[in-house]
């Protein structure tokens, strides 16, 4: 008998995989009433004790680090002085990869604002201030492609829009000791292999020389912006074909910057309007105390939480549970008042994180757990392997609800691309999960 | 009905052992593989959506993913064994031993490569042939317990 149930069922779920927001909701509902035991579990006493009153656990040294690391270096428009905005969220474009970044800051309070937006002495993007006061700004990078609800906005007369194409040039030495090719960078395709590509090459004879990548791109002189100043990094030039055989069929740019890592930018904005930074987690949220019961599971998680908010809170999903300070882990598809978390040391997620090094240096980096080493430490292989040295680790932006700065632990350089991490190993007394101020009125206006 | 209930309900402690004989011994393999063994050998045809979907929501819980990776990857092996049912008997213990084989390779190459598509979910582990020498010969005696005791002894074949 052919089983048409089983197969038909492989279909939905194979449907399930490439939609995942169309069974969420029924998922979630089956999930809760599956939780069920679980939660009568942790009332019976093996949870975690809920302790009053609410701290706010960010290091605010390290976010002091970003602030300054973020600045270092930029340089913006004449006039214009430098100010450091958080990131509250990334954006995936078509090709699934981070375009966008979302600011703590509204389009009102952002006006007069120069479009330049830069992370240390690299330029990510353009200023997006479309639709109304109230929305929150963005920032375009330089890989943008416009969606289908980009064109959907109210378009203010006198209102720029952001260059699709910056002029940039890099060395190019094979001929000239004092070789530049200039070029223009614009967002490469998604069958591409790096984000930016460049074009309208102004020397192709001198573009065929070039056998190495890695070049410095910087920004050139501007003829449509003025406001960009010049020598500004960009990536590095990466060539794509058969450099060595004198092929190079296309040059595209590798960003300085990981756009999933970006935890905070460098506005520029008119001298004497700058308003209060707002990097620390307790300024954007607070922290609402939850009931944490700890249950084994199968490899290679080991662990799985369940968190059940004490009172009448919504749980954001992607929420941070921390404790005193230290990042647990995130939260998962919460339904009515619990939810579910990986922790952190068993997590597969690819995560944004900050090292703050012995120098008070704080190097963004992205990166996800693949392994322990057998005195406990963790494995996190680094998608841009570079220099990390030894120091403290701690969650870079991963999301609206997971703010940069909670504690996770102290890092050491490990073999190739990877860092070792110990993280601390002290009993969670003290379990809560942050919350954007938004979602606390939003709650209590569902009271 | 009772059956349904119990194994809807019951699917999500079967994990809860397995977390916990885990961390008792690292040798012991995991018990998704006798759910996909069972389903495999000896549930009833019909039965086997019912199964494994609430195998997959109940690894849901405790693993990361969601369920509908979850039922790909116990679903996809047990499709493919599934048709060799008239070619072997499954009092084979031979057979038994290379479906638990089989299963054992396959779990965690789908996870890992579903994780590589749509980066969410398991990451795939690293089988040596230790593990899966160890899964031949303890998962189909897991099977056999499981299938003795209700609510799986209740949503397997007739035996005529």
């Amino acid at each position: 008998m052919f089983p048409v149930g089983l197969y038909g069922t492989l279909l939905a779920a194979l449907f399930g995989v490439t939609f995942p927001a169309a069974l969420a909701p029924f998922e979630a509902a089956a999930r809760t009433v599956v939780c069920l035991p679980l939660r009568a579990y942790s009332i019976s006493g093996t949870a975690s004790p809920v302790l009053a009153g609410t701290t706010d656990p960010a290091s605010p040294e390290v976010l002091t680090d970003l602030g300054r690391a973020v600045m270092k270096g930029g340089r913006g428009p004449k006039g214009y002085v430098p100010q450091v905005f958080r990131v509250r969220e990334t954006r995936a474009g078509p090709a699934g990869m981070v375009d966008e970044l979302v600011l703590d800051a509204t389009v009102a309070e952002l006006r007069g604002t120069a479009s330049v937006v830069t992370v240390g002495d690299t330029l990510v993007g353009y200023l997006s201030l479309r639709g109304s006061g109230a929305a929150r700004a963005r920032v375009r990078l330089l890989s943008f492609h416009a969606r289908r609800d980009s064109k959907n906005f109210d378009l203010q007369v006198g209102e720029r829009a952001p260059p699709r194409r910056v002029a940039a040039q890099a060395p190019c030495r094979e001929i000239d000791a004092q070789g530049t090719l200039h070029f223009l960078v614009e967002p490469s395709r998604s069958i591409d292999p790096w984000p930016l590509r460049c074009t309208l090459l102004d020397d192709s004879y001198l573009a065929s020389r070039l056998r190495t990548s890695g070049g410095l791109v910087t920004t050139s002189v501007q003829s449509d912006d003025l406001d960009l100043p010049e020598g500004l990094a960009i990536g590095r030039l990466m060539i794509w074909g058969y450099p060595r055989r004198g092929i190079p069929v296309g040059l595209f740019v590798q960003p300085s910057v990981d756009p999933r890592g970006i935890s905070a930018v460098t506005l520029w904005r008119p001298a004497g309007k700058r308003s209060k930074t707002r990097l620390g987690p307790g300024q954007v949220g607070s922290f609402v105390p939850v009931r944490l019961s700890r249950y084994p599971a199968p490899r290679p998680t080991r662990s799985r939480w369940l968190v059940t908010a004490t009172a009448d809170a919504n749980l954001p999903d992607g929420a941070a549970l921390v404790d005193r300070g230290r990042f647990l882990g995130c939260l998962h598809a919460p339904w009515t008042g619990q939810s579910l978390v990986t922790p952190f040391v068993g997590s597969t997620r690819t995560w944004a994180l900050l090292v703050r090094t012995t120098a008070d240096e704080v190097v963004p980096v992205v990166g996800r757990i693949v392994g322990t080493e057998s005195d406990g430490q963790l494995r996190v292989e680094l998608d841009a392997p570079g220099s990390v040295e030894a120091g403290e680790l701690f969650t870079g932006g991963n999301g609206p609800h997971c703010p940069a700065g909670f504690y996770i632990g102290t890092v050491t350089p490990g073999l190739g691309p990877e860092i070792l991490v110990r993280v601390s190993e002290q009993p969670v007394l003290h379990p809560e999960v942050f919350v954007l101020h938004r979602q606390v009125r939003e709650t209590r206006r569902n009271r | 009905m009772i059956a349904w209930v119990l194994w809807f309900f019951l699917a999500l402690h079967l994990f809860l052992l397995d977390g916990f004989l885990v961390g008792v011994s690292h040798w012991f393999p995991d018990l998704s593989l006798a759910v996909a063994l069972f389903c495999v050998l000896y549930a009833r045809p019909s039965a086997l959506p019912g199964i494994l979907i609430c195998a997959a929501l109940s690894r849901s819980v405790l693993l990361e993913g969601g369920a509908a990776s979850h039922l790909l990857i116990l679903g996809l092996p047990v499709a493919v064994l599934l048709p060799l049912r008239v070619v072997f008997s499954k009092r084979s213990l031979l057979w038994q031993c290379l479906a638990s084989g089989f299963l054992a390779f396959m779990l965690p190459r789908l996870a890992g490569l579903l994780f590589r598509l749509t980066g969410e979910g398991v990451a795939g582990m690293e089988v040596t042939s230790l593990d899966i020498f160890v899964a031949m010969c303890v998962v189909p005696v897991v099977t056999w317990l499981l299938r003795s005791l209700p609510p799986l002894s209740m949503l397997q074949e007739s035996r005529q």
